[in-house]
């Protein structure tokens, strides 16, 4: 890693940042040149053509928001859309395009003025209006849009004038700025097709060829001052991922996405590349159905959370690019990431005596494909460190194409993973909340929905934290999800880019407004 | 294709008789069912397959609702045959249809990647099919000679060893260490012909080290199994050249199986060289139908199949016909 890549700081230590969020965003907003700051050491210079090999598209993906069907439209997103809000690279939530946002009756219904001036890439201003039609197409009953479940607790968007909406909850929640920083939330313009790519965003589409290249150009209005270098764009879907690193060897493109972290130390020796490397909350685990025996038993899960040797799994899988979980959805890229929770490390004794108290005996069959890269390895070493304990495992492969229909929600005992969860709300609530379609472990605990609902509605960061806390608690002691470990986002580039910034949460696709190329 | 009237060049001039045309004719009315039943098998092994293009498209993130409000408007909670003969009526009429995806036309994107695909497979033809044919000569011509056993150890090797592999080895060399040509095989609009052949320098020239072998053995095989008969020692005995004896007595006799190794070899050149699509990110229709095939996009994979049934129907019938013009005895057929 070199001085060019700059790494914010400790996550950790930013705790009390969402008091931002909770209280007046005009603050955020005011401070235009925010998003300039961190590149005053070098002096960004204008032109050329950026090229990016990503990995992850498909020549059937849509560029309509309410799908983003894969990593590489995910990717594109950021390309020519803008969000009300976004997350700075500190975790910060600033103003995009919004100006400011207030809640008003405890975070029950929500005031956001718009930027003015702000022109869609068909030379439209944006409004209100377009806003509200875009929040809109993720609700209701027909839309096709995962963000939906998000959305549910919101019961009225309107626009009061030109530049300015209120959001209306059915229940308070202090987070609802995170929640509209979500990627599907695109501005999109009303009266225009929604999978045209037409947006605010700091590139122009000129022309899509989905699961092969998408051209863009600078837009010339955009509305960050001090943003966006780079005249064109080019984004290439490379999915084979020697083919993308041999690309990026070969001078053929200049960023590339997705380094599987064991070709690291390969790329590491290279003159003129540059490793990066981004938090993200991307988890990896095994979960039991808690509803089913024998996972109904808590002992027999508590046997299997000290049977795995997670270290092992991470060495093998992610070395130096990730970290250990211990059975919450929260790691540190979280603010409200609590370090003091007990860990659930590999114990051959504990596992040996829950087991026993357990009254388990025979072999338990785990379900598993490789759904992302290092599953089927994950499940093997859980095995053998599972048969230390004495515990029988008997893994069963099942077929990749298919998995999330037939196997995932519906076994009892299977690997799976969670990606894109922005806020401790969302962690929370899509993998355990009551009566949520993703709830994968049917672990549904009405006193953990309470807490839930009670930090949505709490203004004080550390009361906050503290329920969160709490939260993370009762899934590490009960829950059904073994979780293994949280894995970062690896990116390579040529030397020649400049700028190069951590994006926590996998949003390293904004590097496309931050960059340069060195003289 | 190039390939083909290379092929017919070794022919003798021939008025076509008309027990040829009947034979193609049949061939032709055989081609046609085996498509309809290719179709059929399409759609079917389609439905068998677990999960439709709904839960494709919700993918991790699908939920009740979501799954089957995209089922009602994709028209998916019809029944199997209706949805069959709706597209199979559609597709006699000559639309292919939407993508069930993302709503495109299929129409444009297969064409582009048809003539990708047809490109790719055309110079990579144009290149192994003269050149395994003359090095199977030569390898017979020279048999047991120290030509004939490294031109046979070079190409088993080649052969023997995965496609994946020798693209990657390539790219290495070729691309990463020298910097002479690109490792990525992309096909833009605004290339132009000689920066197309460039930018597919090296899938070419895998593809090349890839179909040398299987063609150019079976070449030697044939030619030296001409070369072991009575009639050429008689030749030999009249003291007619060995070339001679190669060129216009061994080769026309060998014809038949070379014509159809070399079908067969083409054929592959065109559907099955998704790997090496893959490693050189080369725009064809094989990565198409493995993205279609990976959301149930159906009407996507049907045509592919579809294509692809008639480039193997296809290339066989010429195989075929060619082989009967080529034999005296097949074509005067009582």
């Amino acid at each position: 890693m070199t001085s060019k890549i700059k790494f914010p700081g400790s996550i950790i230590t930013r705790r009390d940042l969402l008091a931002q969020s909770a209280a007046v965003g005009v603050g955020a907003a005011v401070g235009l040149p925010l998003w300039s700051s961190r590149a005053a050491a070098e002096t960004p210079r204008r032109g050329g053509k950026l090229i990016v090999g990503v990995k992850g598209g498909s020549s059937s993906d849509s560029l309509d928001p309410t799908l983003i069907p894969s990593q590489a439209a995910a990717y594109l997103t950021y390309q020519y859309g803008s969000w009300l809000i976004e997350r700075s690279p500190e975790g910060e939530l600033r103003g995009e395009l919004a100006e400011s946002w207030e809640p008003l009756e405890g975070g029950k219904r929500w005031v956001i003025k718009l930027r003015q001036g702000v022109k869609f890439h068909n030379g439209k201003d944006f409004t209100a209006a377009d806003m509200v039609y875009s929040l809109n197409r993720h609700r209701g009953p027909d839309t096709k849009s995962p963000a939906v479940s998000l959305m549910k607790s919101i019961d009225d968007i309107t626009a009061d004038n030109p530049y300015q909406l209120t959001i209306s909850l059915k229940e308070p929640d202090v987070s609802l700025p995170y929640l509209i920083a979500y990627i599907h939330l695109v501005a999109q313009p009303k009266d225009e097709n929604p999978a045209s790519a037409i947006g605010t965003g700091p590139f122009i589409l000129d022309k899509a060829e989905p699961g092969k290249r998408y051209t863009f150009h600078r837009n010339p209005d955009y509305f960050k001052p001090n943003s966006v270098w780079f005249d064109e764009l080019e984004v290439l879907v490379i999915n084979d991922d020697t083919a993308r690193i041999s690309a990026l060897l070969s001078g053929s493109v200049h960023i590339i996405g997705e380094v599987p972290p064991n070709l690291v130390p390969n790329l590491k020796n290279v003159p003129n590349i540059n490793i990066s490397s981004s938090p993200n909350s991307r988890f990896y685990y095994f979960v039991m159905r808690v509803d089913q025996p024998p996972f109904d038993n808590p002992d027999l899960r508590l046997a299997l959370k000290y049977a795995v040797d997670r270290e092992a799994i991470l060495n093998n899988v992610a070395p130096g690019y990730g970290e250990i979980g211990n059975d919450t959805p929260i790691n540190s890229v979280f603010p409200f990431y609590s370090n003091d929770i007990p860990k659930h490390s590999y114990d051959i004794e504990k596992a040996k005596y829950y087991y026993k108290r357990s009254g388990h005996s025979g072999p338990i069959v785990l379900h598993t494909a490789e759904v992302f890269p290092g599953a089927v390895d994950m499940s093997v070493i859980f095995q053998q460190s599972a048969a230390k304990a004495g515990i029988t495992l008997e893994l069963k492969r099942e077929p990749v194409d298919g998995y999330w229909d037939n196997v995932w929600i519906k076994a009892p005992f299977c690997v799976s993973y969670w990606g894109s969860l922005t806020t401790e709300d969302q962690a929370f609530s899509m993998p355990f909340a009551s009566g949520a379609p993703w709830n994968d472990a049917h672990w549904e605990r009405p006193e953990f929905d309470k807490l839930l609902a009670k930090a949505r509605g709490e203004l004080d960061p550390k009361a906050r934290k503290a329920i969160y806390r709490e939260a993370a608690m009762m899934v590490h002691d009960d829950g059904g999800h073994i979780t293994v470990m949280f894995t970062y986002d690896i990116q390579a580039m040529s030397n020649k880019i400049q700028g190069y910034t951590i994006f926590p949460f996998g949003e390293d696709a904004r590097n496309t407004q931050t960059c340069w190329f060195a003289a | 294709m190039d390939s083909t009237k290379l092929a017919m060049g070794g022919v003798p001039e021939t008025r076509i008789g008309r027990s040829t045309v009947l034979i193609v004719l049949k061939r032709l009315g055989v081609g046609v069912l085996t498509l309809w039943a290719v179709s059929v098998l399409i759609f079917a092994s389609t439905e068998i397959l677990p999960g439709d293009v709904a839960s494709a498209i919700l993918g991790r993130n699908k939920t009740p609702e979501a799954e089957l409000a995209i089922r009602h408007t994709l028209g998916l909670d019809r029944p199997v045959p209706v949805r069959y003969f709706d597209w199979l009526s559609r597709f006699v009429q000559g639309d292919i249809g939407k993508s069930l995806v993302n709503q495109r036309d299929i129409g444009p994107e297969i064409r582009e990647r048809l003539g990708n695909t047809f490109f790719l497979a055309t110079v990579a033809a144009g290149i192994s099919v003269p050149l395994s044919i003359f090095l199977g000569l030569l390898a017979a011509v020279w048999q047991n000679s120290i030509f004939d056993r490294a031109i046979n150890t070079l190409s088993l090797l080649t052969i023997s060893v995965p496609e994946f592999f020798v693209g990657y080895v390539l790219i290495i060399v070729f691309s990463v260490k020298l910097g002479w040509f690109p490792s990525l095989a992309m096909m833009n609009d605004d290339m132009s012909y000689l920066q197309r052949l460039y930018a597919i320098s090296l899938p070419v020239s895998t593809l090349v080290l890839v179909v040398l072998a299987h063609m150019m053995r079976l070449t030697r095989a044939a030619v030296i199994n001409i070369l072991s008969r009575p009639f050429i020692e008689m030749a030999l005995l009249k003291g007619i050249p060995r070339w001679r004896i190669v060129i216009e007595h061994a080769v026309p006799n060998a014809l038949a199986p070379i014509i159809s190794v070399v079908a067969v070899n083409l054929a592959w050149l065109i559907v099955g060289v998704v790997v090496v699509e893959v490693v050189f990110v080369f725009p064809g229709m094989g990565q198409l139908m493995v993205d279609a095939v990976a959301n149930r996009d159906v009407p996507v994979v049907q045509t592919c199949g579809l294509i692809f049934a008639a480039v193997y129907v296809g290339l066989n019938m010429i195989a075929d016909t060619l082989g009967i013009l080529s034999n005296p005895r097949l074509r005067h057929a009582r």
